[in-house]
């Protein structure tokens, strides 16, 4: 098999691999916007799901949180925040993946799009630990003296997000050198 | 640039065509194109040894260095 099958062959595969990842993506697109939609509707016509889905979510053995207005609109905005970096995220793989599928791999545009993704993604664990403490005090903020909270969670989780985007920020620059390796490539025959 | 191209030359002298040489070399008319008017950075050498072949010639009767001025 000559040099030019091979990479004709790899380039198919990149290409087929990258229309599932672009599937996956925009589905991902369409929960995560499915899931806002869903809860924004709710604060509007059914507070008491919120008021049970935020309880749920928060309420541990012994502890009590207080749901007003206020409380359940802040966090409402605590807990959808990570999701629109999610959907951000989905959105922008989506683009790259249909880069990808076109056999656009080497260039700069997807060089700078997976570096959006990276930062996204390491950025999302921070975020996503900030907008959680939030969302408690939110909750205990009308509790009496004594019974407010302010919790700062750190799980394996966040670990992996704040790796995985760190490599993906390294595979970025790594693409980025290599789209030029390209580009000169291209001007030599 | 300092180096010349100078295909076009021992095209004419070999009274050969452009798609014939881009047939046999196995690179598009276009390229050959590019490369008779010296727009390309650079030439690999299994494309420059399949030229030579096809116009039975040395790389020096298609490439040549002349000095720039100021140089």
């Amino acid at each position: 098999m000559s040099a030019d099958q091979k990479s004709s062959l790899s380039y198919g595969r990149i290409k087929k691999l990258a229309r599932y990842a672009c599937i996956f993506s925009v589905l991902g697109a369409i929960i995560s916007i499915g899931t806002i939609a869903y809860y924004t509707v709710l604060m509007f016509i059914d507070t008491q799901a919120v008021d049970a889905a935020i309880r749920e979510e928060f309420v541990t053995a012994g502890e009590t949180i207080t749901i007003n207005g206020v409380s359940r609109t802040l966090t409402f905005i605590f807990e959808i925040t990570p999701v629109l970096i999610g959907i951000y995220i989905f959105t922008q793989a989506v683009r790259l993946f249909r880069e990808y599928m076109r056999g656009r791999v080497f260039t700069f545009e997807s060089a700078a799009k997976l570096n959006k993704i990276g930062w996204a993604v390491a950025a999302l664990a921070p975020l996503g630990i900030l907008f959680e403490t939030l969302a408690v005090l939110a909750l205990t903020m009308y509790n009496p003296a004594g019974q407010r909270q302010l919790s700062i969670g750190i799980s394996e989780t966040e670990v992996y997000a704040i790796i995985l985007g760190l490599l993906l920020i390294t595979l970025a620059k790594i693409l980025h050198e290599a789209a030029i390796i390209s580009e000169e490539n291209q001007a030599i025959i | 640039m300092a180096i010349i191209v100078t295909l076009d030359i021992m095209l004419a002298k070999r009274k050969m065509r452009s798609k014939e040489l881009s047939e046999i070399v196995g690179i598009t008319e276009q390229n050959i194109s590019l490369l008779k008017s010296g727009k390309v950075k650079g030439i690999r050498f299994d494309t420059l040894e399949k030229i030579c072949e096809a116009l039975d010639c040395q790389p020096a009767d298609i490439l040549s260095y002349e000095a720039e001025n100021g140089s």
